[in-house]
């Protein structure tokens, strides 16, 4: 199958004052239609500058970007929106931009009257829709963005992103705000919507257990390059790069009663 | 392990006040923590784990309605916070001064509390920022907070909890805004300064698989109760709270998914 998502050669740097900082140093990293890749990393490792630049929210210094067979980076103007339905970024605070006296009514019908996939007077039907369709009350729409609890915001960044029926959501940290008893709803949401819609989603998270739980394969960032790349389940047992070793060593393990058989010795 | 008892609290419950609403926050916490004890007090948003935390350290909003006892018999009188009792908490950032040096800030706590001059005070602060592995203390003391990385301001805010040598150390959320690699670090940290310094651990956290490989046991609270307590590995391997199962459950390890 052809790919959904070919990033070659990326490379972007960040002056500050008398400083360069190089934030990618030619990464490549490519993602087919329906997967989910988990880009693995460090806070520095460069992987929340990949994934905005991947959603055109910051630009790169050289190298390529495809995106459904088409040069990501060179699209202006009208072309550029339309690419921005398709590929959608969910942030881990993602309301956090919006007035918090928005209602959710508004966060959900913006994209939809921005790409017109929804007139006014199918707005409502459309926004409730979508609202159930992450499993949240159609009567939750009116209420504000500040009123609800962080796993509804959750799932209302959800349908916003979904609106538009992205083939691509980028994920940052989607679960790092979250009680850890919202997370497996919210993972699982995630996993019904892949299965309904065929969306891959590039899941960017410093937490190898969370990549465990949803990514088939694992790309690890370090100091802006990529070190490792496989399948999750070789990623995890025999970890190659020093930077994944760390990773899959800091992952904190439930410390269960020791059972009287011991392994190795 | 743990020494003579060092604190006792008995039915203590705490209300805050909120636009004209009384707001129940803790109800009925019974716990005893005995000296070089390390307990971890795990729960959501809510639950009432970080209002336990400031209720011991003294730092409760004004107006809060606290009722129960809060008891000190092994310090003897009621505790001063900031020397008998070290915080750290989620955000150094927040809790640090961003107009002072680090090596200011760990002197100040130095001089108010162990009383000690000036240069002295600044002395001390390089060697507290030694024993919270900072790269070269001498030279990080005199950076401000906006220089470090929100790990090495962690280590920082960590020098400050420890300067007046406390016998409590209570650490609220303090890894949860860093990366899994940093918070590795710090838990390991947190864990040898309290052997060194043979400091009891209040270890707040949302997070039961980390708090299992620090203390000696667990408490785990929810919407204001204290819904189970006990050694760390009785608790993770048999829960006897259908809520500490599912929070068991929830928790996104290595394991084969």
């Amino acid at each position: 199958m052809s790919d959904l998502l070919e990033v070659r050669g990326l490379t972007k740097t960040y002056r500050r004052s008398r400083e360069t900082i190089a934030a990618l140093r030619g990464v490549d990293l490519t993602l087919a239609p329906g997967e989910t890749l988990a880009l693995v990393g460090n806070s520095g490792s460069g992987k929340t500058t990949l994934g905005r630049a991947i959603a055109r929210l910051i630009e790169p210094d050289g190298g390529a970007i495809r995106f459904e067979g088409r040069d990501l980076l060179a699209m202006r103007g009208r072309e550029l929106r339309a690419m921005r339905a398709r590929l959608q970024i969910v942030f881990q605070e993602p309301l956090e931009a919006f007035n918090p006296r928005a209602t959710v009514f508004r966060v959900i019908a913006d994209p939809l009257r921005v790409h017109r996939l929804a007139g006014r007077a199918e707005m409502p039907e459309a926004v409730s829709r979508l609202l159930v369709r992450v499993g949240l009350e159609p009567a939750l729409a009116a209420r504000a963005v500040h009123e609800i609890s962080g796993g509804q915001r959750q799932r209302v960044a959800i349908a916003r992103a979904i609106a538009t029926r992205p083939s691509l959501i980028v994920l940052d940290e989607p679960l790092s705000a979250l009680d850890v008893s919202v997370r497996g709803r919210i993972l699982a949401l995630l996993d019904d919507l892949q299965a309904e819609t065929g969306v891959a989603y590039l899941l960017i998270t410093h937490d190898l257990g969370v990549a465990n739980a949803v990514a088939g394969r694992i790309t690890v960032i370090d100091g802006g390059s990529i070190v490792e790349e496989g399948p999750t389940k070789v990623v995890l047992a025999d970890p190659q790069s020093a930077a994944a070793r760390r990773l899959v060593a800091a992952v904190p393990r439930l410390h269960r009663r020791t059972e009287p058989a011991r392994i190795g010795g | 392990m743990s020494g003579p008892l060092l604190l006792s609290v008995r039915g203590l419950g705490v209300r805050y006040r909120a636009e004209g609403q009384s707001v129940e926050a803790l109800t009925g916490i019974d716990l005893d923590l005995h000296a070089r004890e390390r307990i971890a007090i795990i729960g959501e948003s809510g639950s009432g784990k970080s209002t336990f935390g400031l209720a011991l350290a003294g730092l409760l909003p004004r107006g809060s309605e606290v009722s129960g006892s809060i008891a000190w018999p092994g310090l003897g009188a009621a505790p001063k916070p900031g020397k008998d009792i070290g915080i750290v908490f989620q955000d150094p950032g927040s809790s640090l001064n961003p107009v002072l040096t680090v090596g200011e800030q760990v002197a100040e706590v130095c001089r108010t509390h162990l009383g000690m001059g000036w240069r002295r005070s600044y002395a001390r602060a390089v060697e507290l920022l030694d024993r919270v592995r900072l790269p070269s203390p001498e030279g990080i003391v005199r950076a401000y907070p906006h220089q470090l990385s929100g790990g090495q301001r962690q280590r920082v805010a960590i020098a400050m909890a420890i300067a007046g040598r406390p016998r409590l150390l209570i650490a609220d959320e303090a890894t949860s805004a860093i990366d899994t690699v940093v918070q590795a670090e710090i838990v390991g940290l947190i864990r040898e300064l309290c052997s060194a310094d043979a400091l009891a651990l209040l270890f707040i956290t949302h997070d039961i698989a980390l708090a299992s490989g620090l203390v000696d046991r667990i408490a785990v609270f929810r919407a204001a109760r204290m819904v189970e307590i006990g050694p760390a590995e009785e608790v993770v391997s048999a829960p006897s709270s259908p809520y500490t199962a599912a929070l068991i459950d929830a928790h996104l390890g290595l394991d084969a998914a």
